[in-house]
């Protein structure tokens, strides 16, 4: 859509209305400070949320997070809900390429000041344990038969498999996997390109962090969690690897033809889509549950290898290290929710593009040891700032489908940032605040580079003052594992 | 790569495009395989040893161009393999039937330090401007 009339207006102070107009069903709303507002590319994401508000069936409002910046077909920070009963599409646009990218947090009954003389050895195990980089390969070779079976049961196929607990399960979205995936979506293609890859974190912004709690913001919600302050804990982000990146590939194809043969005008070719109740849209939803699956069960085995390299560097037993799994919640995903709106009850099938589910205290969905205290919400910073824990809230729900942010957000291209700093000294200056960086790609540090970003604390603040989420804990990194 | 066709890269905020010249559809499609390569940040030099065969059909040219670098993605990505010269034995708007001559990526010769995931239809465009053609295509990396 043209970006020449699109205008904020401000609804309050974290709140701003993209006014309904030419082919928008509903009226755009981003979540941010005036401050906020002038550093997330408005034109851009504007004309992204006004793409997005045109999706047959969606409905409210075609949703921005604070940390939105642009992105292909979505802005990345782009949430919309489309009624299942009313014709509303799935898009894997609004989904991406890297289905069910998301971040997982591990506690542990180490302190941060015990375990700081042994950072280099622990760093040097977790760079080993745990490949990075373009193209990586884990430990596991599957065949399509065990690929397919992961396509079905996600994290749990890893816990079967003796990588994980069974308790892991207990606190991980979904018990570890979509119910509806379709095993058999995903190409044979899809099944070559991620089956040397559980396991592995790839590159860009994916990471692995060692960091430290120091700041406790709501003390009853931080112990529901198993938090506390000075606590030792893992922060893993990655997603469903090559093999995710391949399902969208393919079915970007045929939603392309779906959305010529249900005559729906796309405003960007990226958002092609079809009725989620059509064969095309069913093809979708089942292929990408089974990506989704891959992802989280890449970050279950993950969650091993952190162990073993855990047991090894500090010479512990898993009792003594108490690894249990705080919560796992991806950021790139449509899922059939029931949610009330404008006090109607609907079947929607709600886009997170860069976005994080943040369910309240009392979802049916939560896991049982969370329902008095609402689901955990991570909002990675970048290698050396804060990284935040936060909680799930009815006002979430109330506005956003139980939405918030997903992380700092893209102020900067790569090019833009490793033109200003070389991996080289991005590491002797992380070094310096006591940063341990293991990585293969000094260019691929510097494209991270913490200014690449937008000030993380800044993203929190607007989520926990416009309620869409609150604050819990927050973090500091003491080593970081690049990809 | 052969220098014929030409890219350049176009900054993202998040990801990453190519701005691609030629004087030529073929030329086109060849300089999009070399800026590719550019956004893989390749080091090492590439030698022809074994042909591989892409045949593609689209409904656009525009659709044809993003099957053609995605068949490279994978081409590099899952089968492990760089590509060095390229001969389109046909290639129109609708169809494109090339051989690819490749060699497996050699941890000792070659080295990658950028990923990409695919390309993407956003903001896509390929048509011709005077006498050659130019298109602009984003990537997810």
């Amino acid at each position: 859509m043209e970006t020449a009339d699109l205008r904020f207006q401000k609804i309050d102070d974290y709140r701003w209305e993209l006014p309904r107009q030419g082919a928008m069903r509903v009226p755009g709303r981003v979540y941010a400070s005036e401050k906020m507002l002038s550093k997330l590319e408005r034109e851009r994401v504007a004309s992204q949320v006004a793409n997005v508000a045109t999706f047959p069936g969606i409905v409210g409002y075609s949703l921005a997070m604070p940390d939105a910046h642009w992105g292909y077909g979505f802005c990345v920070g782009g949430v919309a809900a489309m009624d299942v009963d009313a014709g509303g599409v799935i898009s894997p646009g609004g989904v991406g390429f890297d289905i069910s990218c998301g971040v997982r947090l591990l506690r542990s009954g180490l302190m941060a000041e015990e375990v700081a003389p042994r950072m280099d050895g622990l760093m040097d195990a977790l760079f080993h344990a745990v490949p990075s980089g373009v193209g990586s390969k884990g430990k596991l070779r599957l065949s399509e038969d065990q690929m397919r079976r992961v396509f079905k049961k996600g994290a749990r196929w890893a816990v079967e498999n003796g990588l994980g607990d069974a308790e892991d399960l207990e606190t991980l979205e979904d018990r570890g996997a979509i119910e509806d995936a379709d095993p058999d979506g995903p190409s044979r293609r899809a099944v070559e390109r991620g089956r040397d890859q559980l396991g592995t974190l790839g590159s860009g912004n994916h990471f692995l962090e060692v960091q430290k709690i120091d700041a406790i913001y709501d003390q009853p919600v931080a112990e529901a969690f198993g938090l506390f302050e000075g606590q030792l804990v893992v922060l893993i982000h990655t997603g469903s690897r090559g093999c995710g990146y391949q399902i969208c590939s393919d079915s970007i194809q045929e939603m392309l033809r779906a959305s010529l043969k249900y005559g729906i005008a796309l405003p960007d070719k990226q958002l092609c889509c079809a009725p989620l109740k059509s064969p095309e849209g069913r093809a979708y939803f089942g292929a990408m549950g089974a990506g989704a699956n891959f992802a989280r069960a890449n970050r279950q085995v993950v969650t091993h290898r952190v162990r073993e390299a855990f047991m090894h560097a500090m010479g512990a037993s898993p009792r003594e290290l108490d690894m249990g799994v705080v919560y796992d919640v991806c950021h790139n995903v449509a899922k059939i929710e029931k949610h009330e709106f404008a006090g109607r009850k609907l079947t929607l099938c709600v886009h997170r593009k860069g976005a994080t589910r943040s369910f309240p205290a009392g979802h049916p969905e939560l896991p049982a040891r969370y329902q008095k205290a609402g689901q955990p919400v991570f909002l990675p910073g970048s290698m050396g700032t804060a990284s935040y824990v936060l909680v799930g809230t009815e006002r979430a729900m109330r506005e956003t489908f139980g939405t918030v942010a997903h992380g700092a957000g893209r102020r900067l291209s790569r090019t833009q940032a490793s033109k200003q700093i070389s991996g080289r000294d991005l590491r002797l200056q992380l070094e310096k605040q006591g940063i341990r960086v293991r990585t293969d790609s000094e260019r691929g540090l510097a494209e991270e580079a913490p200014f690449a970003y937008k000030d993380v604390s800044e993203v929190v603040e607007i989520c926990d003052r416009s309620g869409i989420a609150k604050k819990v804990a927050r973090m500091r990194p003491m080593g970081v594992v690049k990809g | 790569m052969s220098n014929k066709g030409r890219s350049e890269v176009v900054a993202h905020t998040a990801e990453v495009g190519l701005r691609i010249y030629g004087a030529s559809l073929r030329e086109l499609f060849r300089g999009a395989a070399g800026g590719l390569l550019k956004l893989y940040k390749k080091r090492g030099s590439v030698s022809p040893r074994r042909r591989d065969h892409i045949s593609l059909k689209a409904g656009a040219v525009d659709e044809l161009l993003v099957l053609w670098l995605n068949e490279l993605i994978f081409l590099v990505a899952s089968r492990r393999r760089l590509y060095s010269k390229i001969i389109f034995r046909e290639l129109s708007p609708a169809a494109l039937d090339a051989e690819v001559w490749t060699e497996a990526i050699s941890p000792s010769r070659h080295y990658l330090s950028g990923e990409v995931k695919a390309a993407t239809y956003h903001r896509i465009s390929v048509a011709r401007r005077g006498n050659g053609w130019h298109a602009l295509v984003f990537f997810d990396v």
